[in-house]
């Protein structure tokens, strides 16, 4: 699985066109164009790595924005479960209640269509769902003897959280992340389906929508090489993602149980 | 007893792995059963499908009934009809007009003749006897004035009625519309485009925005509704065969919802749908396919900001337009080559339209060398040898073309081309809303934009801005000679005098080019030849108000007769 | 009602709330009006409104009232029922989302039992050997990963353009005055490709659910005493494990109903389903803010009710949480 991952990651850093239109539309897949050319005539193949940075990047960074924020939230919730414990609980109770992707698309139509609005968006559907599992962690952490004595030490918050409980939490968060990749790349993927999404970013999802938009396409041999390609790539970063996630689920489990 | 528990486990799992197995045998022919189940259930449905669909067919030589792409465009009345697309299409269809279009001029329709006074502020016309509504009652020029009043207490964003001062019955037949001022668009916007709506079922109804059963719908028109579907965007249609030119050929039409329209075609679901250009070549040899063109009335502009230089020289414009060859454009960009859009004019009116001078097609044919010398002229030259002009002082030459993703290849075209007189383009795709703030609020520099309803009356297209002070999406001439001769336009009802207002207007349009027509696209209907013949294009801008469809009301009644 | 129940329902009145908040404000937040967008921009054909016209079309959608007031009355004509009138339908919001709901809730509904039911059968079967379970779990997984849209658009390209064995959209055949047995065919027919592409969706987590709690509840002492009283393979299975196990699995039913309306939406927009998810589409392109405020309040209410009727559920079988 973390092959499958590697694999993905190499490709980001090996894109070499640039998406000019380089040929005439529709070509089918010859030496020059490996997988042809889309209806503008720009490169399939280099679209497809192009779109293949953009999606990392959206997955690095909506995975970030919420471990980092669900990290802070949590372990705060969980390091004082009285009164900030329960407000921020309430907040993320709320937040995971409301229904997702009908606040991503009210937020993406109100909000211009930018690749940045969009990962903010997906780091705030994302984030109470790591500082759920991060808060009961932290919970159980709290009563261990080491912190216990840190505390009494007159640790604050910031230094027990800094040099004790993200050396713990580590492990729990990457599967965590993991699972929230796979989500960001799912939910950036829908966005440019419906249309919602960021049109000068060439992303698989964008990528789609627009050979399912161009007139005709099916009775053309062209969408086998324009729209089968990037829904395969969309479907390997996902399975790869959730992959790692559930691997890293076991290992831990494993882990605890030993 | 250890031997006795042992042998009991040994027979246990003896028993648990011949239980497993019969177990799984029972569970597969279980799920084998419930995938046949499934799959019969698909089957018989989809055998349903295709044997009324073979059926359609003969039924559709024998019985006369007719299957068109649908999709909800609203409930057909003059309050709940949604204002876009073919949604005045299905209004047409109950309703009636005063007068109408078919493939070649304005026609009669529910009045027989009409005229206007000389200073053109009233308009007498004289309806035909013994049309009768779809539930018997006779249509008297009651109606008429009953629904001229009815739309000005509940307006409707289609129908203007702004400049109508009273409207007056003299008899049954006869009535009279006093105009505030004259008002040239008044016959294709008012006469030809307000549905004549019965008093009898309409003076009690409150708000009519509400209305939503069928009952209520009764026209004059060629057929009643029968089937709504809102959900699934269905429309049936009966024949109404007291209709005052006679039954209509067609007895049936079903608007039914397709998914893809070519694949519906092909599937025999609907018999007429749009095609996009480049599927011409599917079509076109096939003998129970006929294809149709029509004008999509529809235009692509380049269009300038102004306040930025050196755009607000005309005489730069002007040797841009020198510099860009619409053709090639059109070959290089457009789906279908020059099969499917026509080059630009500069005087902005498309040569489909009957008011299109045709002069001013070749007024800047392409030549890059003028178009050089023209930018020389101007202040605009390569001073460093760079293939990079600069301007007056000495600003390299260098802008942002904005366009929506659909139109790069165009963008592409045109940084080719204008790099060959030393201008260098950067196109920058965004999303329509974010294009529309910035060309709103002039933060541009060039962009690639389009507009339809190029059908409509010359002095809404061309006049915008000075007819009754509405907000200008387009860009016109801000000369002053440009705004009285759109005023005058919309003044005069002498054809010909409106004729050489709009030739006057086109010129300096041609002179100023705000901006740049590109290239006009064409569109295509594909129809079987067996199910109806005698399709058109409605002439004069398309139904209505200027609908480019091809499903004027007209081809039902007729049937086959060409 | 518990302390429990109570506190969950106050943090369902509360998600309401932000809900019907962010519903008033956002539109409200944007420059623009929404009768001079949808008169200008669609269709482009030259309607342009005088400001007569304008004033009173604006005054029939109550637009030119302060915020405060037109708050006041959305809330008012929520309690009565009101959600608003749809610019682009010309017809009431409440009477589009009544329309339109039953077709979701057929696809959910359906295609929840699906893959519940292939979880149940799979799962309880796994978890009774540990290895080999690779088989199911590597094709899940992938079917899992292919997003609901992209698996949809492919079918729909290969089983109804393709090779016409299923139709290209809609929930039934239009004007089909199919009734019965036919009728019902035709909608399944209809339903078969959407239900199918939903159910792949969910299938992989209910797998992992049903076979973790089977795994759990068979370890029990009173199942291996049954085990070993020598009780038949599907006795042991049904009446034993599996009435034990349901428990997280029901729950897990709950959620997965609860969110897979919002699911739905790509599904229904792929395959021209007339739903409520489709319905969100349509206000989205055309800019009906009326639209767009009632299926976003509609699919919140959806989840709120669901969740709760689950609390109320999962309490009423598990004597263990009452407590908390």
């Amino acid at each position: 699985m973390l092959l499958t991952l590697l694999a993905l990651a190499s490709l980001a850093w090996t894109p070499h066109a640039p998406e000019a239109l380089s040929g005439p539309p529709l070509t089918p897949p010859s030496l020059g164009h490996p997988l042809g050319t889309n209806g503008l005539g720009q490169d399939i193949f280099s679209q497809l790595l192009a779109g293949c940075r953009i999606s990392l990047l959206v997955a690095v960074a909506v995975s970030l924005g919420s471990a980092a924020s669900g990290l802070l939230v949590g372990a705060a919730a969980g390091y004082y479960p009285r009164r900030l414990g329960v407000l921020l609980m309430r907040c993320v109770d709320v937040l995971m209640a409301i229904p997702r992707l009908p606040l991503i698309i009210l937020l993406a139509v109100f909000l211009r269509p930018h690749l940045l609005n969009v990962v903010a968006v997906l780091v705030i559907l994302s984030w109470p769902g790591v500082a759920r599992t991060i808060r009961a962690q932290v919970l159980a952490l709290r009563e261990q003897d080491f912190i216990r004595f840190v505390r009494f030490c007159g640790g604050g918050f910031g230094y027990v959280l800094r040099q004790h409980l993200v050396r713990e939490l580590f492990p729990l968060l990457l599967a965590k992340t993991a699972v929230a990749a796979s989500y960001a790349i799912v939910a950036e993927a829908g966005l440019s389906f419906l249309g919602l999404g960021d049109p000068t970013v060439k992303s698989w999802g964008m990528m789609i929508r627009s050979a399912l938009d161009y007139p005709g396409l099916l009775w053309t041999s062209a969408w086998v090489w324009w729209l089968l390609p990037p829904s395969a790539m969309v479907s390997l970063a996902v399975f790869s993602f959730t992959l790692t996630g559930y691997g890293l689920d076991e290992a831990l489990r494993r882990e605890e149980s030993e | 007893m250890e031997l006795g528990g042992r042998a009991f486990c040994i027979r246990e799992t003896e028993v648990k792995i011949v239980r497993l197995g019969r177990e799984r045998a029972v569970r597969l022919r279980f799920m084998a059963a419930a995938l046949l189940l499934l799959f019969l259930l698909c089957g018989c449905s989809g055998n349903d499908e295709s044997s009324s669909k073979d059926q359609a067919n003969p039924a559709a030589k024998a019985s006369r009934t007719i299957h068109l792409p649908g999709g909800d465009w609203g409930l057909p009345t003059p309050f709940t009809f949604y204002p876009r697309g073919p949604g005045y299409i299905h209004l047409s269809f109950i309703y009636d007009t005063l007068i109408w279009k078919d493939e070649k001029e304005v026609i009669p329709w529910l009045a027989e003749r009409w005229e206007s006074s000389p200073d053109g502020l009233q308009w007498t016309f004289y309806l035909r006897s013994g049309v009768k509504w779809q539930d018997g009652k006779p249509l008297t020029a009651r109606d008429v004035c009953f629904t001229f009043d009815y739309l000005r207490a509940h307006p409707v964003e289609w129908f203007d009625l702004q400049g109508i001062s009273t409207v007056q019955a003299v008899d049954d037949e006869t009535l009279v519309f006093r105009l505030k001022q004259p008002y040239a668009p008044f016959l294709s916007r008012v006469a030809g485009n307000v549905p004549i709506i019965p008093e009898h079922l309409w003076k009690d109804v409150a708000d009519p925005r509400a209305i939503s059963n069928l009952g209520g719908l009764v026209g004059s028109g060629p057929y009643r509704l029968t089937r709504y579907d809102k959900a699934q965007g269905a429309y049936a249609y009966e024949a109404n065969p007291h209709f005052f030119l006679g039954a209509p050929h067609i007895k049936s039409i079903f608007f039914v919802p397709v998914g893809d329209p070519v694949a519906a075609l092909e599937r025999g679901l609907v018999d007429e749908a749009s095609i996009p250009a480049s599927l011409l070549e599917r079509f076109h040899n096939r003998p129970d396919f006929s294809v149709l063109s029509g004008p999509s009335y529809w235009v692509l502009t380049l269009r300038f900001n102004f306040d930025q230089h050196p755009f607000s020289q005309p005489a730069v414009r002007q040797a841009l337009a020198r510099a860009i060859d619409c053709e090639a454009l059109i070959r290089q960009a457009v789906p279908g080559g020059l099969q499917g859009a026509k080059p630009g004019s500069p005087g902005f009116l498309p040569p489909d339209s009957t008011w299109f001078d045709a002069k001013l097609q070749g007024l800047y044919p392409y030549n890059p060398a003028k178009a050089k010398s023209l930018l020389q002229t101007a202040g605009v030259e390569d001073r460093d040898g760079d293939q990079v002009c600069e301007g007056a002082d000495g600003a390299r030459m260098q802008f942002t073309l904005l366009t929506t993703p659909q139109y790069l290849r165009e963008a592409e075209a045109l940084q080719l081309m204008l790099q060959k007189v030393g201008l260098v383009l950067q196109p920058k795709a965004m999303d329509v809303k974010s294009l529309d703030a910035l060309v709103r609020e002039g933060r541009f520099d060039l962009a690639l934009t389009g507009h339809g309803g190029l059908g409509a009356d010359p002095a809404m297209i061309m006049g915008f801005g000075a007819a009754a002070n509405r907000s200008q999406s387009f860009g016109t001439p801000s000369l002053p000679a440009y705004r009285t001769l759109a005023e005058k336009l919309l003044a005069s009802s002498c054809r010909s005098e409106r004729l050489e207002l709009c030739r006057s207007m086109q010129r300096l349009y041609a002179e100023q080019l705000p901006t740049l027509p590109l290239y006009y696209p064409i569109w295509f209907s594909a129809h079987r030849s067996q199910a109806l013949g005698g399709w058109f294009y409605t002439a004069q801008g398309g139904v209505g108000i200027g609908i480019p469809l091809p499903y004027n009301k007209l081809i039902f009644i007729r049937g086959n007769e060409p | 009602m518990s302390r429990y129940l109570r506190k969950r329902a106050a943090t369902y009145l509360l998600v309401l709330a932000v809900a019907l908040s962010l519903n008033f404000l956002l539109p409200r937040a944007i420059p623009g009006n929404p009768i001079e967008q949808l008169s200008s921009g669609l269709g482009n054909l030259p309607i342009q409104l005088d400001p007569e016209t304008l004033g009173a079309l604006q005054s029939y959608y109550g637009l030119d009232k302060p915020l405060l007031e037109q708050f006041w009355s959305y809330l008012t004509g929520l309690t009565r029922g009101d959600l608003g009138y749809s610019i682009s339908y010309r017809v009431p919001v409440s009477g589009l989302l009544l329309d339109r709901f039953p077709w979701t809730l057929l696809l959910t509904l359906s295609s929840l039992f699906l893959s519940f039911a292939a979880a149940l059968l799979l799962g309880s079967r796994s978890a009774r050997k540990q290895n080999g379970e690779w088989k199911v779990l590597l094709p899940a997984v992938l079917f899992e990963s292919v997003p609901p849209f992209v698996l949809g658009s492919l079918l729909l390209i290969l089983l109804a353009v393709k090779f016409p064995l299923f139709p290209l959209s809609g929930a039934y055949s239009a004007f089909a005055e199919a009734a019965g047995l036919r009728g019902l065919f035709d909608v399944a027919h209809h339903a078969a490709l959407p239900v199918l592409v939903l159910s792949t969706s969910s299938f992989f987590s209910a797998y992992l659910v049903v076979r973790s709690s089977v795994l759990l509840v068979k370890n029990e002492p009173y199942v291996q005493m049954a085990e070993f009283k020598g009780l038949s393979e599907g006795t042991i299975r049904y009446r034993y494990v599996l009435r034990t196990a349901l428990l997280p699995v029901v729950t897990f039913f709950g959620l997965r109903l609860a969110y897979s309306a919002g699911g739905a939406i790509l599904v229904e927009v792929v395959f021209a389903y007339p739903g409520v998810g489709r319905l969100i589409y349509e206000a989205v392109l055309s800019h009906d803010y009326a639209l767009l405020q009632g299926t976003f309040l509609a699919f919140t209410e959806w989840v709120v009710c669901i969740n709760f009727a689950t609390d109320c559920l999962y309490l009423s079988l598990d004597p263990r949480v009452k407590g908390v």
